[in-house]
């Protein structure tokens, strides 16, 4: 269920504080492969510890662990994927294109739960270091 | 209509195989009510395997949110590569028919109906291998 406070909250933080992005999806095999893309509007958070680095050190799941400077959280309004038409689920592979930065950058996990109530979806993207 | 523009159909939110033999429904495209015309594309490339007539696409729209399929437009596709594309309009039908289902004439159309939903079937005879692939577009307006 989605809480309306929180969605308009995070509709608004991303219009503010957002950058635009170019989601991809890649179909086939190469060389015939064809690239569906949308323009979206996300918010865009730097470095993302990496969990399973810290899992791997013993410091548990819940300890600050490596961070890759290329990792990047991006949270976008489900209801813009949606409108946009873009083929969901979102998936491990889909590619974020940071258009200010040419940031080219793969999604390597896919949270939807995580902000559901506020009908946002957290997406974690890394590029090559 | 609220949200013109391309689209992709998808099954499962993927793309279509064509590496087995069978019937495979694609995933409903929701959210077109309001729709004025549709211009649809299949593009095939082949890359091995297959047969004459190998593949058929039947996309298909709906007027009572899902329950009767309705045909509106059949590539068909064989062992080459292969663009087809076809336009239609929610405003041309003048006549009553009798709507099919995964049955409608390879490479025709059935103009002048559009629902508030889209989707593929494809229909693969004979599996096709190495790198073929099908696309499937949509732009609504």
């Amino acid at each position: 269920m989605i809480d309306e406070s929180a969605r308009a909250f995070w509709r608004e933080a991303i219009e503010r504080v957002g950058v635009p992005i170019v989601l991809s999806r890649a179909f086939g095999y190469a060389p015939n492969v064809t690239t569906f893309s949308v323009n979206l509007r996300a918010k865009v958070l730097l470095a993302a510890p990496d969990g399973s680095a810290a899992s791997q050190q013993g410091l548990g799941a819940g300890g600050a662990g490596a961070v890759t400077e290329t990792d990047r959280s991006v949270i976008v309004m489900a209801e813009e994927l949606y409108r946009s038409r873009f083929p969901l689920p979102v998936q491990k592979g889909d590619l974020v294109t940071l258009p200010e930065t040419t940031e080219q950058l793969t999604v390597t996990q896919v949270d939807p739960y995580l902000m559901a109530i506020a009908g946002a979806i957290k997406l974690t993207v890394a590029g090559v270091a | 209509m609220d949200n013109p523009g391309p689209f992709v159909f998808t099954t499962a939110g993927a793309a279509f195989s064509l590496a087995s033999a069978g019937t495979f429904l694609g995933d409903w495209m929701l959210n077109f009510a309001g729709v004025d015309a549709l211009s649809l594309q299949a593009s095939f490339a082949y890359g091995g395997g297959g047969a004459v007539g190998g593949a058929t696409i039947y996309f298909q729209t709906s007027l009572d949110q899902g329950q009767t399929p309705i045909d509106i437009f059949a590539p068909v596709f064989a062992e080459a590569n292969g663009l087809s594309v076809a336009n239609l309009s929610a405003l041309d039908k003048a006549a009553p028919f009798s709507p099919a289902q995964q049955s409608l004439a390879a490479n025709t159309i059935v103009d002048g109906v559009l629902g508030d939903r889209f989707r593929a079937v494809l229909v693969v005879s004979t599996p096709y291998t190495g790198n073929t692939t099908l696309a499937l577009w949509g732009c609504a307006r």
